[in-house]
């Protein structure tokens, strides 16, 4: 690492593309700009030739291929595929290993959003109960499911992975890429809120986690299912307004009976009914896995 | 016609089955491919095994291709994803020490003294050879592959930011290598 501070100004991170040539017309232009008057970076980029230079005299060294290698792969072009892992143990690993693959797949910013907003959420519910304004970890248990179901809508697509296309030229199904996604997601924020309503159970005496738990337990899988479909259906953007909208309809449906709102609130019985909305969600989810093919076609 | 076309043309007849398309496809990226593979493998044995699975992914996957990327890029994408499974696998090689890379200042070289423009193609290959297997790959893909950081990013499926920060790393590296064997010699 350079110990000059007066390089603060240098494009030191674009020597190395100018050097590949592969740099847009305007960055070019910048840096040879920026060449004509910086002995740093001119030496910078005398290093990165040489540097070139050398990984080229590399690759003059490097042997060509066996002349028959064309000819063993035409023996295993129409071979069987290998029988895909049939033993349990097998598989759990495999499955293991690719719930940690994905991991680094998925939207880094979504994690900590996620998390951030449900502590912010914990926040506001701890102070007012604190102020008896609104029974304990209300504000939790509405946020949740909307966190849930909106990280659910960037999960997967080519607008939300650009890594999708090599993912797909792998052995693994589509479909498995999808459930691994959607149980860390999902995961990850039933965990969270799980832990938050805990807290809450040892801070406040008397809280009471079964209410909580009906309260936004059947509502995430429903909206968190119904977000998945429309993203993967329609689009981002379908799932983002979709969930919105349930979502709103849900917070009416708690708010305190009003006859403007009489017809939304009385759908109130409907998202207490977490076996219902457990049902649905898992149809929504069953007709989204439908609608990822085994194998995607593209051309 | 342009080559990207002319790539996205054979890939097309191979999603039907066409052998004679793959060959075609073989031919135009086998030594391209093979350079990369060896050099970040660092074994021709292994190399065309690694290169044999690129091709039948190929064969088998093509229908996959988006058309999001370039050819090039989705290809080495694949053959890189494809090393890194067969490196993990065979764990043999000696890295370079990381604590030793930090004595390597970017400054102001001497070009007549430094030791990257000296050495010989041979003892290039095995400095790289004893770099880290993602630093191989990032001097690989940009210096003689010559994608862009972008491209680079997708392949190699990290940030753009990461590629940058590689990329400046593993030259340190390279250096620090060449240094090391030329200790060695001495």
């Amino acid at each position: 690492m350079t110990t000059n501070p007066l390089r603060a100004e240098c494009p030191v991170d674009q020597l190395g593309w100018y050097m590949n040539q592969t740099l847009s017309d305007h960055e070019r232009s910048a840096v040879e700009a920026h060449l004509a008057h910086c002995p740093w970076c001119q030496a910078d980029v005398a290093e990165w030739r040489m540097t070139r230079d050398a990984l080229q005299r590399a690759a003059a060294a490097t042997p060509q291929p066996s002349a028959n290698l064309w000819a063993k792969l035409e023996t295993r072009l129409d071979a069987p595929k290998p029988r895909r892992m049939g033993a349990l143990r097998e598989s759990t690993a495999f499955l293991w290993y690719l719930l940690r693959a994905q991991i680094p797949l998925i939207r880094r910013d979504l994690w900590a959003a996620s998390a951030l907003v449900l502590i912010i959420g914990w926040v506001i519910s701890f102070l007012l109960s604190a102020q008896r304004a609104m029974p304990s970890a209300v504000v939790l248990a509405v946020l949740a499911p909307l966190i849930a179901a909106l990280g659910l809508s960037v999960v997967y697509g080519p607008e939300n992975d650009v890594g999708l296309e090599w993912a797909m030229a792998s052995q693994t199904s589509p479909r498995q890429v999808l459930l691994c996604r959607f149980v860390l997601v999902f995961g990850y924020n039933l965990a969270l809120t799980l832990v938050l309503l805990g807290v809450f159970k040892l801070i406040i005496p008397g809280f009471d986690v079964t209410a909580m738990l009906d309260l936004w337990l059947g509502p995430m899988f429903f909206l968190s299912g119904i977000s998945l479909l429309l993203s993967l259906a329609i689009g981002v953007n379908a799932s983002v307004t979709g969930s919105l909208v349930l979502w709103t309809l849900r917070v009416i449906a708690l708010m305190p009976v009003d006859t403007r709102f009489a017809t939304l609130q009385s759908l109130s019985s409907f998202w207490s009914s977490t076996p219902i909305l457990l049902l649905l969600a898992a149809g929504f989810l069953i007709v989204g896995f439908m609608l990822v093919k085994k194998e995607e076609i593209f051309l | 016609m342009p080559e990207e076309d002319y790539d996205r043309t054979l890939l097309k007849r191979i999603t039907r089955h066409d052998q004679s398309a793959l060959a075609e496809f073989y031919a135009r990226y086998q030594s391209r491919l093979f350079g990369y593979l060896f050099r970040v493998i660092g074994g021709k044995q292994l190399a065309e095994d690694v290169l044999q699975e690129v091709m039948l992914v190929v064969w088998q996957k093509a229908h996959t291709y988006r058309g999001s990327a370039k050819v090039s890029s989705w290809l080495f994408g694949i053959a890189h994803n494809l090393a890194m499974g067969a490196l993990r696998s065979d764990r043999t090689v000696n890295n370079v020490d990381l604590e030793n890379v930090s004595d390597v200042q970017d400054g102001e070289p001497m070009p007549e003294d430094n030791v990257i423009s000296r050495v010989s193609g041979e003892a290039v290959l095995k400095a790289l050879i004893s770099l880290t297997p993602s630093h191989r790959a990032v001097l690989e893909l940009a210096f003689y592959q010559e994608f862009s950081c972008k491209e680079m990013a997708r392949i190699l499926d990290v940030p753009e930011g990461t590629v940058k920060s590689r990329l400046s790393y593993a030259r340190r590296a390279l250096k620090a290598a060449l240094l090391r064997s030329e200790e060695e010699i001495i």
